[in-house]
């Protein structure tokens, strides 16, 4: 935080930090997440209605190398997009310190375990689990 | 409410719409996940999911995508070319008819389905 | 014509009136004049309480900026004809109340200072005049029309929920000097504002470029400085 009288104070409080490199990020994930979102939606939601999706049919796709590629690429950008846009919300609306902590550990542990759980099925999902 | 202009709007939509997308990419991870308890946990979320309100909301939800990815774009070429700031106005207009597009075309895909039951 | 002039008003220290209150005041005023005169009037010949500050009355000192029927503008550069018969003013938002329309300005002034808001050149001075191409001088123009008036920092939908932004009116003020070049603390001020509560913060709603009585692009001015910070890093 800079709140400074002057600019000596100012520089002090500068520190090195990742601002710049998620303000990039945010715009080149963007971009290939409009190609895999819109590709995603369109394919499962537009060529064939999403009732169709069931159990089977989800299997017999994400047991298949490419789309499993393709999925994860999908949800590791939209969750690094998605929470650090969540932070940048927090940032600005949450300014009491306390609950601004306290939020941000609930976001972000909540994202990183739904992460970890979609990263898992992705890669555990085979054509064995239609056998049973 | 401070009486602004398109700016303050496509600001406020952007965030809006980026907030309920990450929430919806949330519950849609957990709700696929579902697959690696077994054919039940699956299909018994999936079933609710039929429900004709929860499939209006993926048409909404394809609309947000459609906004926030194109406002998206706006904001980058504000921010990586020097001409950008000068027609964000326009470019918003865009962004509202080419998201507005999408969502109809959706609506003309899917409601009929929904009508139908499949 | 007759007016309505409904003002936000807030005293600490008078009782019963310690907390933000409407009060309407009817006025007689031309199309012609100004939001200031107006508010003169309501002060001169209906309630002397009335605290507003204003000083050079023709847009230069960047004292009375407040938020006029719903947008940041000078009370001194407002005319009625343009406002309808219908009128309210309020403090400017995001900086705290100090009495009616009279807000705290230190925090704002703080962002100002901590950019270094002064020329910065160690090197021994030339025989002449520090010289400078028509293009050079273009490149920081706009920035050279600020009045410090604060319309454009609290506009910012950023600022009022997050106070530790700079701000638009700091950026502008650090873009005059970063892209001067007879200035070489460039590299200083940038580090400044590549931070969380720098130029990052901005969302580019535009309310600052719209409310700026100077017509500075300020939106504009803030890219060329985040794409600044881009390229000192790349
Ligand atoms: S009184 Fe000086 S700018 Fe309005």
């Amino acid at each position: 935080m800079i709140r400074a009288r002057r600019y000596q104070d100012a520089r002090a409080q500068a520190r090195s930090n990742p601002e710049l490199a998620w303000w990039v990020f945010m715009r080149v994930s963007g971009v290939v997440l409009i190609f895999l979102v819109l590709g995603h939606i369109y394919m499962t939601f537009l060529l064939t209605s999403e009732l169709q999706a069931s159990y089977s049919v989800v299997v017999n796709q994400l047991a298949q190398p490419v789309w499993k590629i393709y999925d994860w690429l999908m949800l590791t950008l939209a969750m690094l997009h998605g929470v650090n846009g969540a932070r940048y919300s927090i940032d600005d609306y949450v300014q009491k310190v306390s609950r601004r902590v306290w939020t941000k550990t609930l976001v972000y542990g909540l994202a990183a375990l739904i992460y970890v759980l979609g990263t898992m099925g992705l890669f555990i999902i085979s054509k064995a689990m239609l056998a049973g | 409410m401070y009486r602004a202009r398109e700016g303050q709007w496509a600001f406020a939509l952007h965030r809006i719409s980026g907030l309920l997308i990450l929430l919806y990419l949330l519950i849609h991870v957990v709700s696929i996940s579902l697959v690696l308890f077994g054919a039940n946990a699956f299909t018994v979320l999936h079933d609710i999911y039929g429900f004709w309100l929860f499939r209006v909301g993926l048409i909404a939800v394809t609309g947000g995508v459609l906004y926030h990815g194109f406002n998206g774009l706006r904001v980058a070429i504000m921010d990586f070319t020097g001409w950008g700031t000068a027609v964000q106005r326009q470019l918003w207009y865009g962004v509202l008819a080419i998201s507005l597009i999408g969502l109809l075309i959706t609506a003309w895909v899917v409601v009929p389905r929904i009508l139908a039951g499949h | 014509m007759q007016l309505k002039v409904k003002i936000r008003r807030y005293d600490p220290e008078r009782p019963g009136k310690d907390r933000p209150y409407w009060q309407e005041f009817a006025v007689e005023a031309e199309p012609g004049d100004r939001l200031l005169d107006v508010l003169n009037q309501v002060k001169w010949y209906h309630d002397p309480t009335l605290a507003f500050r204003r000083s050079c009355a023709h847009g230069v000192c960047g004292s009375d900026a407040m938020l006029i029927n719903g947008r940041n503008r000078l009370a001194c550069k407002t005319l009625v004809r343009d406002l309808g018969d219908r009128i309210t003013v309020e403090p400017i938002r995001g900086l705290k109340v100090e009495k009616d329309l009279i807000v705290d300005m230190e925090p704002f002034f703080d962002s100002y200072r901590a950019v270094m808001p002064y020329f910065v050149n160690d090197e021994p001075p030339p025989a002449g005049e520090r010289l400078q191409s028509i293009e050079e001088r273009q490149q920081f123009d706009a920035g050279t029309k600020c009045i410090l008036c604060a319309a454009c920092t609290t506009s910012c939908p950023i600022f009022w929920v997050n106070g530790n932004y700079l701000g638009p009116a700091a950026i502008v003020q650090a873009h005059r000097f970063i892209f001067d070049s007879r200035d070489r603390a460039a590299a200083t001020r940038l580090a400044v504002l590549n931070q969380n509560v720098g130029v990052w913060r901005c969302r580019t709603a535009y309310n600052c470029t719209e409310a700026c009585p100077r017509g500075i692009p300020v939106t504009q001015l803030i890219e060329e400085v985040k794409r600044a910070v881009m390229f000192q890093n790349a």
